[in-house]
């Protein structure tokens, strides 16, 4: 969908380089994650692709074609949410989904069709004729999806669309933005939480800097840095007998009193079958115990303050 | 086009939600007009009210002199007080003293008035005293009064009919020529001949008000205007609007068509003011326009001038706060130098001169054309012209920069 060659950004005097030679591929139908501390140049670089912000140097294609002279044919095609609720609060969610809608060029009689259809996605039509100003957080960030859905774009440009909201309308939303994905459209979905990229995405970049430092297939990705690693915490410090047999498989202590505990292994059925034994013998009461997923967050910072050391190197 | 229209019933939606912008654009000028015409009605010296009285000393009552008496008695301002030459003696120091102006007319007054022909060393027909209290240009007032009045009666001599109101007026305007745009000159100013406009009276006090005050909350659209304009700049809606392919200047002009409908219906809220509330209260009734024409073009121009100038300073603007202060210290200042909170005609003729950098000022001199002068609806051609290059000046800008921005 989205093909983007050496392509940088420097804002203002002294320049700052927000985008630094970024090269990245966005598959056709993919739902795919940019993660990134903040000011990483997440905004800069969704921006550049849909045109808002120039860029500095560097190619952008869309449908394989370079974007310059059909930007508003290609942004006909594009449903953009950016990172602000950017919609009225004194008026109702309706009349903002009817203003926005009549704004895109959505024809008279469909309108209400497509208003009622977004509104069903987000979960807002029992709220539709609030101003949008007494709405919750997570409310405003499903209004701030709806409207950029009116059109039924091909592509969902989302800028950290769960910042501030609870769990819940997290969760919804998230859930909601998978359902588009299944129908077809291409979702670039950006955000600083890795645990929502690992869940939804089936791409990711990450990027830092302005650099993108990994990119690929999630499933790729997460079999690359799967480096094995089983956390433990006890619910109370392991007597010494147990924590000597503990040690002997393996784990080591990651605090003073030994109640968290790590053990890097590929295998962990294994793993697991002796901590269990231990535990089951000794009557040690496990409060949590973790494989796999939470590599995907330690890789990751891992890759944040490579990053960090290698800019501050320079 | 129904991009357009979508925008501009959005703005419209969003203005009637903003009970605050609308309570400064509507109530407080209404309560500015009614306090300010009733306040101001005898500072503004409604005409009958100013009265200078003066002692008159004739020698007899004669055919010639009593058309002159009868002419000088028709002057609002200058109420002759009279007394006979024979009648003096026994009031002389008293009556001399309470007055500090006494005209004496000569013992011949009413012989020598109808000729033409006066020899040089003839005693003067009139004597004027004046107590060095009396202002220059009273005393320039006072000179013009008697000529006129002097040449009333002459007219009447030699035609034996007294002249027929309208020339009455031409006469009495060729003859008082110490009168400028706002009545009374000032000291040391250039008298001149005026046209008939230039002839009338200072305006009333809601002839001053009801303009003024409309034109200041007129300008003070900037405060909805900007409050919404800069939480779409801030909040990405503008964002939104453009990945719609909505351009800037859409965006712009979008905003000209309700807030001009708002300009419009304060001016109707306004003139109603000054109609219907300010006589309620005691104050004088607003006369309707010479001009309705005239009156519509020269508000049109008013509120293309102040849409262009609020939405020049919310693009410059980085906050709303910021906005609506720069927008209300500039209009302010606007209006304090325009004429809008001290009227021009009581400043020192430097300060007129300055008033007229502001636009303020062009507007009010628009509305007193056709509240005041009764002037023509082409009139306010000049002034609504150059509000509407003003205004284009300040889109222009805004646009400029918007675009920029955008
Ligand atoms: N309009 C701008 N002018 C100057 N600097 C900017 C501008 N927008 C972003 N930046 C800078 O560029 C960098 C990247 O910002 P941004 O793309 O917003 O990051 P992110 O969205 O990942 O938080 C930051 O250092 C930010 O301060
Ligand atoms: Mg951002």
């Amino acid at each position: 969908m989205f093909q983007v060659h050496g392509l940088s950004k420097t804002y203002g005097k002294p320049p700052l380089v927000a985008l630094d030679a970024v090269d990245l591929t966005i598959p056709t139908g993919s739902l795919f994650g940019l993660l990134g501390p903040n000011g990483a140049g997440k905004t800069t670089l969704l921006s550049i692709l849909v045109g808002l912000v120039g860029k500095t140097a560097g190619e952008v294609h869309f449908d394989g074609q370079a974007v310059a002279g059909r930007l508003a044919a290609m942004r006909r095609q594009i449903g953009f949410v950016p990172q602000d609720f950017a919609f009225y609060p004194s008026l109702s969610g309706r009349e903002n989904l009817r203003f926005f809608a009549a704004a895109a060029g959505v024809p008279r009689a469909q309108r209400n069709t497509r208003i009622d259809a977004c509104a069903q996605i987000t979960g807002l039509n029992e709220h539709l004729d609030k101003p949008a100003a007494r709405y919750s957080g997570g409310m405003k960030r499903r209004l701030n999806l709806a409207i950029g859905l009116l059109h039924q774009p091909r592509v969902l440009c989302l800028d950290e669309p769960t910042v501030g909201i609870d769990a819940h309308s997290r969760r919804f939303i998230l859930d909601r933005i998978v359902e588009l994905n299944r129908q077809g459209i291409t979702v670039i979905y950006t955000s600083h939480y890795l645990e929502e990229v690992e869940q939804i995405c089936d791409h990711l970049a990450v990027i830092d800097g302005g650099r993108i430092v990994l990119q690929g297939p999630m499933q790729q990705l997460l079999q690359r840095m799967h480096s094995g690693k089983l956390q433990v915490r006890f619910a109370a410090a392991p007597p010494a007998s147990s924590l000597a047999q503990l040690q002997q498989q393996g784990f080591v202590a990651t605090d003073a009193g030994g109640r968290n505990l790590a053990l890097h292994t590929p295998d962990a059925p294994a793993a697991l079958a002796a901590l269990g034994s231990i535990a089951g013998l000794a009557g040690l009461h496990i409060e949590r115990c973790h494989y796999g997923a939470g590599n995907l967050e330690e890789a990751y910072l891992q890759l944040l303050r490579g990053n960090a050391s290698t800019v501050e190197h320079e | 086009m129904s991009k357009i229209t979508a925008l501009v019933s959005k703005e419209l939606r969003l203005l009637s939600r903003d009970w605050q912008g609308l309570a400064v654009l509507f109530i407080l000028p209404a309560i500015f007009i009614l306090i300010m015409s009733i306040a101001m009605q005898e500072a503004f010296g409604e005409r009958q009210a100013v009265r200078i009285d003066y002692l008159l000393i004739v020698p007899t009552t004669t055919e010639v002199s009593g058309e002159f008496v009868r002419a000088l008695r028709e002057h609002p301002v200058f109420r002759p007080q009279l007394v006979t030459a024979a009648e003096l003696p026994a009031s002389t120091s008293s009556d001399e003293q309470a007055y500090a102006i006494t005209v004496r007319l000569a013992d011949d007054f009413a012989r020598r008035l109808p000729l033409s022909d006066r020899g040089a060393g003839e005693p003067p027909l009139l004597t004027v005293v004046l107590a060095p209290t009396v202002k220059p240009y009273v005393r320039e007032l006072l000179y013009a009064t008697l000529r006129q009045a002097a040449v009333k009666a002459r007219v009447q001599q030699l035609f034996g009919t007294a002249l027929p109101p309208g020339m009455q007026d031409l006469d009495a305007i060729g003859a008082v020529s110490v009168q400028t745009r706002y009545g009374i000159a000032a000291p040391g100013a250039t008298l001149t001949a005026g046209r008939p406009e230039d002839t009338i009276a200072p305006p009333t006090a809601v002839q001053q008000n009801v303009p003024a005050w409309l034109i200041f909350a007129m300008f003070f659209v900037i405060v909805p205007l900007s409050t919404t304009f800069l939480s779409e700049k801030q909040q990405g809606t503008f964002l939104r609007l453009q990945l719609l392919n909505i351009s800037p200047l859409q965006s712009l002009l979008a905003k000209l068509v309700p807030y001009y409908a708002i300009n419009l219906l304060q001016l109707l809220l306004m003139v109603a003011v000054g109609r219907y509330l300010v006589p309620l209260l005691g104050g004088d009734r607003l006369n309707w326009p010479s001009s309705f024409v005239g009156l519509f073009l020269i508000a049109s121009a008013v509120s293309f001038a102040a849409i262009g100038f609020a939405l020049l300073i919310a693009t410059l603007a980085r906050t709303s706060t910021q906005a609506t202060t720069l927008g209300g210290v500039f209009n302010i200042i606007f209006g304090a130098v325009g004429g809008i909170m001290v009227p021009k005609f009581v400043m020192p003729p430097v300060m007129q001169r300055i008033a007229d950098v502001s636009p303020m000022s062009w507007a009010l001199e628009g509305y007193l054309d056709v509240f005041l002068r009764h002037a023509p609806w082409s009139a306010v051609v000049p002034e609504s012209l150059a509000l509407l290059g003003f205004g284009g000046a300040m889109l222009l800008l805004a646009l400029l920069l918007f675009t920029r921005a955008y």
